[in-house]
């Protein structure tokens, strides 16, 4: 078997005495969308956040195999954040240029290219010099896919892609995310409760609870478990081995 | 009663020294962006900008402020004179002149400017630490303290300075309306007074405490927002113990800068 390009190992991380994570062991293969499924509260994007540096675990480690990262280079982590996190005080323009202006050496006009390409990637046109306060949620949504991806990073991680978001943006945003997988061959790890999202965009369906990995299998797969979890959470039931938080 | 007294004196500890640890960061970070033309070219506009929201823009209510505030003191002055001895409203010069430039000027400003800055400062930072966009500066290789908290604390250092003179020129300008409108002394009497007593030291006791109150106001409020947590509520929190937290540490600095300047000077 390939080595993974992201490698979780014994993972844990407690807030105030509750523990979020302990001990979760995860595989992410190289060029693979791993959609990370739990009930809210389980530690979902403190995961994310753990594997992008943002947090550090109290245990456990985070391996890329990826070659060093270097001063000078680009972040290798793309994030779609929840609420997408846009700068409200830059443009869109400034916005999906920012990293791209900080490692690499190219001129405003060259900047102003980029940025129209990333966005006509995600299927935005004419927003360049709008700033995020004028953009609807989906919009604003695909602003900042376009900035997780303006630096063409090996890794790209999406917290809650669909989240707050109507059914047809939803579709949208998840076609986007399969167009962009098969674009960049970027290996992505999604988080998620929406089952529709999961098997659009995912090769593989993890299931956490309680702070470890329950089941994961490929979508057709995942769907057949007989775990009682996996049944309780695809089937939405309130009664069941998951409690609620 | 005792252990929630010594709680409460852990806690004031342990928060000092938090907010030591983030200033000495932060003075470090400033620092880098100072000294680095890439970093300057990348965040240096940031300091400009926050110069013209500092500076520029907190100028109406700081001239208002100190031209009123000097008004007032001469009239209190004038009273207190002709009690002590009628006719010794000559003094009026010095007697407004010395309070403004050693406390006054400096204080005042850093007062105003905490309110209208130091407030701003906490809520923006605040803002986007709850809507994850300082998680977002970081996951585009950004440094959040440098890029957010640097140029705030430079533009504060420097442009603290800028107001408190304005505002001591200002505040004698009050007194002097008084004095020659309401009392009747003449300008030369008024400003003639100034030297008699007053120095360039007093100048520089003064004004040697305006970059102090500048950096306390944006560390401070820097701290409260980048630990702000909590959506919409924690904002307001971070933004009104930012405002009190800076206006304490400015009354007792104050003190603690005019004895060891009186010492030095």
């Amino acid at each position: 078997m390939p080595k993974p390009l992201i490698s979780l190992r014994g993972l844990a991380k407690s807030f105030g005495g509750q523990k979020v994570l302990s001990g979760l062991d995860l595989d992410v293969a190289r060029g693979e969308t791993l959609v990370v499924l739990g009930p809210s509260g389980t530690g979902k994007s403190v995961l994310l956040k753990i594997i992008a540096g943002l947090l550090q675990p109290d245990a456990g480690e985070v391996a890329f195999d990826l070659p060093p990262r270097g001063p000078l280079d680009p972040p290798r982590i793309g994030f779609l954040f929840q609420g997408a996190a846009l700068f409200d005080s830059l443009t869109v323009e400034e916005n999906v240029t920012f990293a791209l202006r900080r490692f690499s050496p190219l001129g405003p006009e060259q900047l102003r290219a980029v940025a129209e390409e990333r966005l006509a990637w995600v299927g935005l046109k004419g927003v360049l010099d709008k700033k995020p306060a004028q953009l609807s949620g989906g919009m604003r949504k695909r602003v900042g896919l376009a900035r997780a991806i303006a630096t063409d990073p090996p890794i790209l991680l999406y917290d809650e892609p669909t989240t707050g978001l109507d059914p047809i943006m939803s579709d949208a945003i998840n076609q986007l995310i399969v167009d962009i997988q098969h674009r960049t061959h970027a290996t992505a790890v999604a988080v998620t409760h929406d089952m529709a999202s999961a098997y659009k965009i995912g090769d593989r369906l993890a299931l956490i609870y309680g702070g470890r990995l329950v089941a994961s299998a490929e979508p057709g797969a995942f769907r057949e478990l007989q775990d009682p979890m996996v049944q309780q959470f695809i089937h939405g039931r309130a009664e069941g081995p998951i409690q609620l938080m | 009663m005792l252990e929630r007294l010594a709680r409460a004196g852990h806690s004031f500890v342990d928060e000092a020294g938090q907010l030591a640890g983030f200033t000495w960061d932060l003075l470090c970070e400033s620092w880098a962006l100072l000294k680095s033309r890439a970093a300057l070219k990348l965040d240096g506009r940031q300091i400009l900008e926050q110069m013209e929201e500092m500076g520029v823009k907190s100028l109406p209510v700081v001239l208002l402020t100190a031209l009123f505030t000097g008004m007032v003191l001469a009239l209190q002055a004038s009273d207190s004179l002709e009690k002590v001895l009628k006719g010794v409203s000559q003094f009026m010069g010095r007697t407004v002149a010395l309070p403004f430039l050693r406390e006054l000027g400096p204080v005042l400003t850093a007062l105003i400017v905490t309110g209208r800055v130091g407030s701003a400062i906490a809520a923006e930072i605040g803002t986007m630490q709850v809507t994850e966009q300082i998680d977002a500066l970081q996951t585009l290789g950004a440094r959040p303290l440098r890029t957010l908290g640097a140029p705030r604390l430079i533009a504060a250092v420097v442009m603290l300075p800028v107001l408190t003179v304005i505002a001591m020129v200002l505040g004698l300008l009050g007194g002097w309306i008084v004095a020659v409108a309401t009392v009747g002394l003449s300008s030369l009497t008024y400003f003639g007074d100034i030297p008699q007593m007053v120095t360039l030291a007093d100048l520089w006791k003064g004004l040697g405490k305006a970059p102090v109150f500048g950096l306390i106001i944006a560390a401070v409020a820097c701290h409260e927002g980048f630990r702000a947590h909590g959506g919409a509520e924690g904002v307001g929190r971070a933004t009104t113990k930012a405002v009190v937290t800076a206006s304490i540490l400015i009354l007792v600095g104050d003190y603690f800068l005019t004895a060891v300047f009186r010492t030095l000077f």
